[in-house]
């Protein structure tokens, strides 16, 4: 797909990346853009080339061809500093206490040591974890240690942070707890780069996705667009009393019954909801409920994918 | 560039400083040296474990020969042999030694009866002063004094001068090649622990998965300078404490001991004095044991000239060079093969499969460290000379030589060299690194790793 959504504010510009090691391509020709201040989803299955355009864009490695204008000029070696990344398999030092960790990790990404120290306390309270300082990582639980590693990644306010997984191994309570901070992230400002393939956290979170595939983009724009392109014209409808189906006369659509106060239209066509009401209205339906049906990303991821 | 390479440098250096076990090592290595070398001769020194020997002697000879030492006290009996094998341990001697009626010309037929085999020292202090009495014997036979045997008691020094542009000095050819032997060996093993500790941690940061946290925010040549360098500035440490021991160990347990040392020393050498005529060629008979006989009882009448000669080799010494170019050579080699050992550490997914990837890393230390003995004998051979300038044997090689006074411009092109050598093992392990530290699961090849490089 060459062509790809423009946004006002674009934070992250990728134009024309391909990567390949020796003769396997891992990425070809990939172009998009992340609009400012928005949740991104990066999807695809496993090996599409996700951890190496992640890679890419946090400088880990560089691509063979293509470019990344990162907040409006060609990517230098400082952006590093305006970005976090938590890569999917997480890793600190284990031995290591945590409060010395942090500072360290934070001052890599260039913050002084009393910056650091303030950010890691505040974190900490928030948390409810303000005894962990000289914990070692090695002495708590998985979880545990995902909270720390969020920390790590968020702790110098990045304006890029990039996710791979974050919510992957987390219990419920755990999982809601970073799920609210990626939200208050993005409402304070930055930009989320969020890749998984739990497509019902995409689609609780995401304003905008891309899907790639063996190298490839296969689909990408704003979560509804993505939806409403995969939309079959489906319409789902609740009433009252009776219909005598078989009475009425459907013209372009065709219908289902789904239970004795439900039923669905497809039309051949695509329509609009309010001429879909007006029809239903004409045809003398006691409608009680109507909702356009869209396809889930699951499913949109599935069909693209396959 | 520098700022990150700094904080990394530091906190490798203070994680590894704060650990228990560093200290541990760092002050139990030097203790277990002193230990090692010490304790024999202390224990020496402290315990009397005198024997006493009985002499049955036939002969008639050597009534009077045997004298009295620290260690050895005898008693001749002419009596019955059967009967004295019978009783001698009953009696308190240690061992019973037999003298047939012999034939001064062709003397044979000794023998040592003893519950415990014969040690080393009692057998070569027996044989001395029996073989001194045959001397003695044989210049009664051919009618000349007896005491003409002390004049043959001979031992000539030789003093090595050095002479130069600048004038003469003393040379240092044993103390020289001690200490050439023992700043080798010190950077053979530095090289490979060091070494190793670099590989560890770098394997120990893949592992933990840390690594890909680190390089989104430092490039991974920074991580990697910044690893090794930490690192050796944990050696530098290692060696500032050693130093520092020792100096205390020097002024503290010196002191105490130098008395008792030269008492030693001197005791020695009155046990064995006039005892040296055995050089002479006429005791073929019993000619086992003659050239170790003669070098020991040399070694033991001069000890005291000995220490004095080698303190004045040992005035030659330039020590502060030594000390210099030590430091610079193990910089020099451990910077040329920490990077070497990182690399290995970065491609590799558990120790285990380091051995065989590493073993080619290895191995020019260890063929110096073979090298080391032929050097230290020959410092201006060709094998010395160019294994000084090659730069993955010079550290070990050039450093035993620096005893000898290598010319400066050898050691120019050596260190320029090494150096030279660091930048570019250093560039192309950089290469393997950067890729290595995010591969996982497959064991590589030497061919992996070279297109690793060319990648």
């Amino acid at each position: 797909m060459t062509q790809y959504l423009v946004y006002m504010n674009t934070i992250l510009k990728i134009s024309s990346l391909s990567k390949a090691y020796e003769a396997k391509k891992v990425l070809e020709n990939v172009s998009f853009e992340v609009g400012s201040g928005k949740i991104f989803g990066l999807l695809g299955p496993n090996g599409a080339g996700k951890t190496t355009l992640i890679r890419i864009i946090t400088q880990i490695i560089d691509p063979d061809h293509g470019s990344i204008v990162f907040d409006g000029h060609a990517q230098t070696e400082e952006d590093v500093f305006l970005m976090g990344y938590m890569p999917e398999e997480r890793g600190l030092y284990k031995k290591m206490p945590i409060g010395e960790q942090l500072i360290y990790l934070a001052q890599l990404k260039g913050l002084s040591k009393s910056e650091a120290r303030s950010k890691i306390k505040k974190w900490f309270e928030k948390f409810q974890i303000s005894d962990w300082w000289n914990k070692k990582v090695e002495e708590l639980s998985k979880g545990m240690q995902q909270k720390v590693q969020f920390i790590a990644t968020v702790l110098h306010e990045p304006k890029f942070v990039i996710l791979d997984e974050p919510l992957s191994g987390l219990d419920p309570v755990n999982a809601d707890l970073i799920n609210k901070e990626i939200l208050n992230l993005a409402s304070k400002g930055a930009t989320i780069l969020f890749s998984t393939h739990r497509m019902e956290q995409v689609e609780e979170i995401c304003d905008s996705i891309v899907l790639i595939n063996k190298g490839k983009i296969v689909l990408e724009g704003d979560v509804k667009d993505v939806k409403n392109r995969f939309k079959e014209n489906i319409f789902e409808i609740e009433f009252e009393g009776q219909i005598e189906f078989e009475k009425i006369d459907w013209v372009d659509f065709t219908h289902q019954v789904v239970d004795e106060h439900r039923f669905r239209l497809r039309s051949k066509l695509p329509q609009s909801p309010a001429k879909v009401l007006k029809f239903l209205l004409e045809s003398e339906i006691a409608v009680t409920a109507f909702k356009e049906v869209f396809p889930s990303l699951n499913e949109i991821f599935i069909k693209s994918v396959s | 560039m520098i700022r990150k390479i700094w904080l990394i440098f530091k906190r490798e250096y203070i994680s590894r400083v704060k650990n228990k076990v560093f200290w541990l090592i760092t002050l139990l290595a030097p203790l277990g040296i002193v230990a090692i070398t010490f304790i024999p001769v202390l224990i020496t020194l402290f315990t009397s474990d005198q024997q006493n020997i009985l002499i049955n002697d036939q002969s008639g000879y050597f009534s009077n020969s045997f004298t009295k030492s620290s260690k050895l006290d005898f008693k001749v009996d002419s009596g019955d042999l059967d009967n004295l094998k019978q009783t001698y341990e009953q009696n308190g001697f240690t061992g019973l030694l037999y003298i047939p009626k012999i034939d001064i010309k062709n003397p044979d037929g000794l023998v040592f009866y003893s519950k415990n085999p014969l040690g080393l020292e009692v057998k070569s202090s027996i044989t001395q002063q029996i073989n001194k009495e045959i001397v003695k014997q044989k210049l009664v036979l051919e009618k000349l004094d007896p005491n003409f045997a002390k004049e043959l008691d001979i031992n000539v020094n030789i003093k090595s001068i050095i002479v130069t542009k600048e004038g003469e000095k003393a040379g240092s050819s044993t103390i020289g090649t001690i200490i050439g032997y023992a700043g080798g060996m010190i950077i053979y093993i530095v090289l490979l622990v060091y070494g190793s500790l670099v590989m560890q941690g770098v394997l120990e940061e893949k592992n933990s998965r840390v690594v890909e946290i680190l390089i989104s925010s430092v490039k991974p040549f920074e991580l990697m300078m910044g690893k090794i360098l930490g690192i050796a500035m944990v050696g530098l440490t290692q060696f500032a404490v050693w130093i520092g021991l020792a100096l205390i160990g020097f002024t503290v347990f010196g002191l105490a001991l130098s008395p008792a040392l030269i008492q030693k020393a001197s005791s020695a050498s009155t046990v064995t004095t006039n005892i040296n005529s055995l050089n002479t060629s006429s005791l073929s008979g019993s000619g086992v044991n003659l050239s170790n006989l003669s070098s020991e009882s040399a070694s033991s009448s001069t000890a005291i000239s000995e220490v004095l000669n080698l303190v004045n080799e040992a005035k030659g010494i330039n020590f502060p060079m030594v000390v210099i170019f030590f430091l610079i050579y193990f910089m020099g080699g451990y910077l040329l093969y920490a990077s070497l050992f990182a690399a290995i550490g970065s491609a590799i997914n558990n120790e285990r499969e380091g051995g065989a990837l590493v073993l080619p890393v290895m191995m020019p230390i260890i063929i110096s460290f073979m090298m080391l003995f032929s050097v230290t004998q020959n410092p201006h051979g060709n094998l010395a000379v160019w294994a000084s300038m090659i730069p993955f044997t010079s550290p070990i090689i050039m450093l035993s030589r620096i005893p000898f006074d290598v010319p400066w411009w050898q050691l120019l092109i050596s260190v320029m060299l090494l150096y030279g050598g660091f930048v570019v093992t250093t560039l192309f392990a950089a290469k393997i690194y950067r890729v290595g530290i995010l591969s996982y699961g497959v064991k590589p090849s030497y061919g992996d790793l070279w297109k690793w490089i060319k990648r």
